[in-house]
C-alpha cells in the first residue's frame, strides 16, 4: 500500500514541478505584491492598467495601501494557478493571514477573511498590467 | 445512614463546595485585579465573594468532617452510591476547571503573556481535586472499586484521547504544510516573518490532554482488565484503522485525479496541487500512531506490547470490523464505477446545453479505482490474518455478529435504494417525462440497490443459516446469578463463556454454626459484627453458614 502511496506522491510532485517557468503575468503580479510589501507604492501603482489608474488616483491608492499595509506585512501569499484567454490572464493566489498580529476589521478590506484572490492582467504597451484592484487594496474610494 | 438523610447531606456538600469554590476563585481574581496584574478592580465587588466563602466554607467543612467521622463507625458508608456519586461529580467538575486552567497557563507561557489569569481556578480546584480523588479511587486495584469512578476515568480517558488526536493532527498539519511550502517555495509570492506557523493552543491542548490521558489510562485503566476497557480498545483500534484507510483512499483518489488533469488548460501551482496532502496525511500519521499503540496489546504488529489485555474477544472483533470496512470500500468502488458507466450517455448527450458542464466524471473513476485498491488489499491482508490464527476461542461468536451486521446494513441500503428508485419512476410515470435527467437521478440508487443485492446474494447461505430459528437454539445459554465465596471467582472467564452471567457477586464467609436452637439464636450477634449490604443464611447439612455481601 505504501509503495502505491509513495508512487502517487512522486507523480503528483513531478506533475506539479512540470508546470514550467513563470509566466510574464505571474512575474508582474510578484512585482506588484513585492512593491506593496516594501512600501514602494508608486512602483506598485505603475503596475496598474490605465483604466484602473484613471479610476483611482495615486494619492488615494497610496492612502488605502498605507492603511492596509499591515495586512500584506503579516500575510503569506502563495501562487495557486492561472488561466489564459485571448489577451487576458487571470492569476490566482492564496492568502494566509496571521490574524494574531493584526485586527483585520480595522482595515478597509472588503472581505477580511478572504483566502483566495484573482488578479486580472491585460497586455498594455507590451507589458502585463493589473486590470483590477486586488487584495489588500481592493477598492479606492473612501468609505463614508 | 438512611438514604434521604444521606442524599440531603451530599446535596448540601455539593452545593456549598461549588459556591465556595466559585467565590474563592473570584476573590483571587479580584486580588490579582486589585494589584493590577489582570485588569481593573472595584473595591465593592469583593462583597459577594467574601460572603460566599464565609457562608459556605464552614458548612462544607462541618458536614465533610461529619460524614468522614461516620466512615469510621460504618464501613458501608464508604461504598454508598450517593457518596461516590458526589465524589466523582466533584472530580469531574474540578477536572474541567483544572484542564481549562492548565491549558490557559501553558498557552500564555507559549505566547509570552502573563499566565496569572489561569491561576485562580488552579489554586482553588487543585486541593479540592486531590482531597476528593483520595476517597474516590480507594480500593481501585481491588474488587471493591467503585463503578462510578470507572465511569469517570473512562470519560476522562476518551475525552483526553480525542483532544490528543485533534491537537496532534493540527501539529502534524502545520509541520507537513510547512514542508510542502518548502518544496514549492517557488510559488511563494510574499512571505511574512514567521515561516512555521504552529498554534500555541494546539501545543497547550496536547500537553493538557496528555496529562489527563497519562493519569486515566497509564496509571489506572491500563492496569486492570475491565469490561469497558475492552469496548474502548475495540472502538479506538477500529476507528483509527478506518480513519487511516479513509485518508489513504483520499490521497490515492486525489493522486489519480491529478493524473487525469494532465494536459488541461489550467496551469496550477505546486503548492495548490499538493495542498490536499498535509490535510489528509496528518490524519494518516496520527491515526497510525494511535493504532500502533492500542493494537499492540492484542495484535502482533511488530512493535513491543505497550500493555496487556486478554486478546481472545477484542482481536476477533477488530479483525471482523476491518473486514467489514474493506467490504464497504469494495462496494463503494463498485457503486462509483456503475454510476460512472451509467453516466456516460449523459456525458455524451447533446441535451447538455452548457458546454463547460460537459466533461468526464474523473472524480468518480478515481474514487472507484482507489477504493478498489484499498478494499482488495485490506481484505486480502485481514483474511490472511483470520485464517492463519490458531487461537479461535471467540471467533465463532464474532463471525456470527459480522454476518448479522452485513445482512442488516445491506438490507437497509437495498430498501432505501428501492424506495428512491420507485419514487423517481412513479413521479416520471405520472408526468410522463422520461429524459436523461431520469437516468441521472436513477443511477445512484440503482447502483446501491444492485450492489446490495450482490452482497446479500454472496452471503445468502450464511445469512439464511444464521436467521434460522434452530441456529440460535443450539447456542442458547442458561442465565445464572453467581454467588462466589472464593473458588468460583478464579473461574469467572470460563463461567462467562458457558453461561449468560446476569450477576457475579462475591460473598465473604462470617462463620459456621450448628443447626440447632442455640445456633439460630447466635445468628443475629454474628451478623452484627459485619456492616454489609446483604446477608445470606445458608443451610448446609447439619450446619448453618453465614455470609455477607459487600459492594
Amino acid at each position: 500500500m505504501f509503495r502505491y502511496l509513495i508512487l502517487t506522491l512522486l507523480l503528483a510532485i513531478i506533475v506539479g514541478s512540470c508546470s514550467g517557468s513563470k509566466s510574464d503575468a505571474r512575474v508582474a503580479l510578484e512585482n506588484y505584491l513585492v512593491s506593496m510589501k516594501n512600501e514602494e507604492f508608486q512602483k506598485a501603482y505603475d503596475n496598474l492598467s490605465e483604466n484602473v489608474r484613471n479610476e483611482c488616483r495615486f494619492d488615494e491608492f497610496q492612502k488605502r495601501a498605507s492603511e492596509n499595509y499591515e495586512a500584506i506585512k503579516y500575510s503569506r501569499l502563495v501562487y495557486s494557478g492561472e488561466n489564459k484567454s485571448e489577451n487576458r490572464v487571470n492569476v490566482d493566489f492564496m492568502i494566509k493571514i496571521d490574524d494574531r498580529e493584526i485586527d483585520l476589521f480595522d482595515m478597509q478590506i472588503s472581505e477580511p477573511y478572504r483566502d483566495e484572490e484573482t488578479a486580472r492582467f491585460i497586455l498594455e504597451n507590451e507589458r502585463w498590467v493589473l486590470d483590477k484592484l486586488i487584495w489588500p487594496v481592493d477598492w479606492c474610494e473612501e468609505i463614508k | 445512614m438512611s438514604i434521604p438523610r444521606r442524599l440531603l447531606i451530599y446535596i448540601v456538600l455539593f452545593v456549598t463546595l461549588n459556591v465556595y469554590a466559585v467565590g474563592f476563585s473570584s476573590l483571587i481574581g479580584w486580588v490579582l485585579d486589585l494589584i493590577g496584574i489582570i485588569g481593573d478592580a472595584q473595591t465593592q465587588n469583593i462583597a459577594p465573594f467574601l460572603s460566599a466563602i464565609i457562608v459556605c466554607l464552614p458548612i462544607w467543612l462541618f458536614v465533610w468532617r461529619y460524614v468522614n467521622r461516620g466512615l469510621e463507625e460504618s464501613s458501608y458508608e464508604e461504598s454508598s452510591t450517593i457518596r461516590n456519586l458526589y465524589l466523582n461529580l466533584v472530580l469531574g467538575i474540578s477536572t474541567i476547571y483544572l484542564s481549562i486552567s492548565i491549558f490557559g497557563f501553558i498557552e500564555s507561557i507559549i505566547k509570552l503573556e502573563s499566565p496569572l489569569s489561569a491561576l485562580p481556578n488552579m489554586i482553588v480546584w487543585a486541593p479540592l481535586f486531590y482531597v476528593h480523588l483520595n476517597y474516590a479511587q480507594k480500593d481501585w486495584f481491588e474488587d471493591r472499586r467503585k463503578r462510578i469512578h470507572e465511569f469517570y476515568l473512562n470519560i476522562t480517558f476518551i475525552i483526553s484521547l480525542i483532544i490528543i488526536f485533534i491537537s496532534l493532527r493540527g501539529l502534524a498539519l502545520d509541520g507537513l504544510d510547512y514542508l510542502i511550502l518548502l518544496v514549492s517555495s517557488n510559488d511563494v509570492l510574499v512571505e511574512n516573518s514567521t515561516n512555521l506557523d504552529i498554534e500555541g493552543g494546539q501545543i497547550s491542548a496536547l500537553i493538557t490532554a496528555a496529562g489527563l490521558w497519562f493519569y486515566s489510562w497509564n496509571l489506572r485503566i491500563k492496569k486492570i482488565d475491565l469490561n469497558f476497557r475492552t469496548v474502548d480498545l475495540s472502538v479506538i483500534t477500529v476507528s483509527q484503522a478506518f480513519i487511516f484507510l479513509l485518508s489513504i483512499f483520499f490521497i490515492l483518489a486525489q493522486g489519480i485525479i491529478l493524473l487525469f488533469d494532465i494536459g488541461s488548460n489550467q496551469s496550477q501551482g505546486l503548492y495548490k496541487t499538493l495542498e490536499f496532502l498535509p490535510q489528509i496525511l496528518s490524519f494518516s500519521i496520527v491515526s497510525i500512531i494511535i493504532w500502533i499503540y492500542y493494537s499492540s496489546g492484542f495484535l502482533d504488529t511488530g512493535v513491543r506490547k505497550f500493555y496487556k489485555v486478554d486478546p481472545s474477544l477484542i482481536k476477533w472483533t477488530y479483525r471482523y470490523s476491518v473486514r467489514a470496512i474493506s467490504l464497504i470500500f469494495l462496494i463503494s468502488s463498485s457503486v462509483s464505477l456503475l454510476v460512472f458507466l451509467i453516466g456516460i450517455p449523459i456525458t455524451l448527450s447533446d441535451e447538455i446545453l452548457i458546454t463547460a458542464e460537459k466533461k468526464w466524471e474523473f472524480d468518480l473513476i478515481s474514487a472507484s479505482i482507489s477504493s478498489f485498491l484499498i478494499g482488495v488489499m485490506t481484505l486480502r491482508y485481514i483474511s490472511k490474518k483470520i485464517e492463519s490464527d490458531s487461537e479461535v476461542s471467540r471467533k465463532k461468536d464474532i463471525e456470527k455478529s459480522y454476518i448479522y451486521i452485513v445482512a442488516v446494513f445491506f438490507l437497509f441500503f437495498l430498501i432505501g435504494a428501492l424506495i428512491a428508485i420507485l419514487t423517481i419512476i412513479i413521479r416520471d410515470l405520472i408526468g410522463w417525462s422520461w429524459s436523461l435527467s431520469t437516468i441521472e437521478l436513477l443511477r445512484w440508487p440503482f447502483s446501491f440497490a444492485l450492489n446490495s443485492i450482490i452482497i446479500l446474494w454472496f452471503f445468502r447461505k450464511d445469512i439464511i443459516s444464521r436467521f434460522r430459528a434452530g441456529a440460535d437454539k443450539k447456542i442458547e445459554k442458561k442465565s445464572v446469578d453467581i454467588l462466589s465465596s472464593e473458588s468460583l471467582l478464579r473461574h469467572k472467564a470460563e463461567l462467562n463463556e458457558l453461561f449468560n452471567v446476569k450477576s457475579f457477586q462475591v460473598a465473604n464467609k462470617i462463620g459456621k454454626l450448628k443447626f440447632n436452637k442455640e445456633g439460630i439464636n447466635k445468628i443475629d450477634s454474628y451478623l452484627k459484627k459485619h456492616e454489609a449490604k446483604k446477608y445470606y443464611i445458608v443451610e448446609d447439612g447439619q450446619d448453618i453458614i453465614l455470609y455477607y455481601l459487600k459492594d
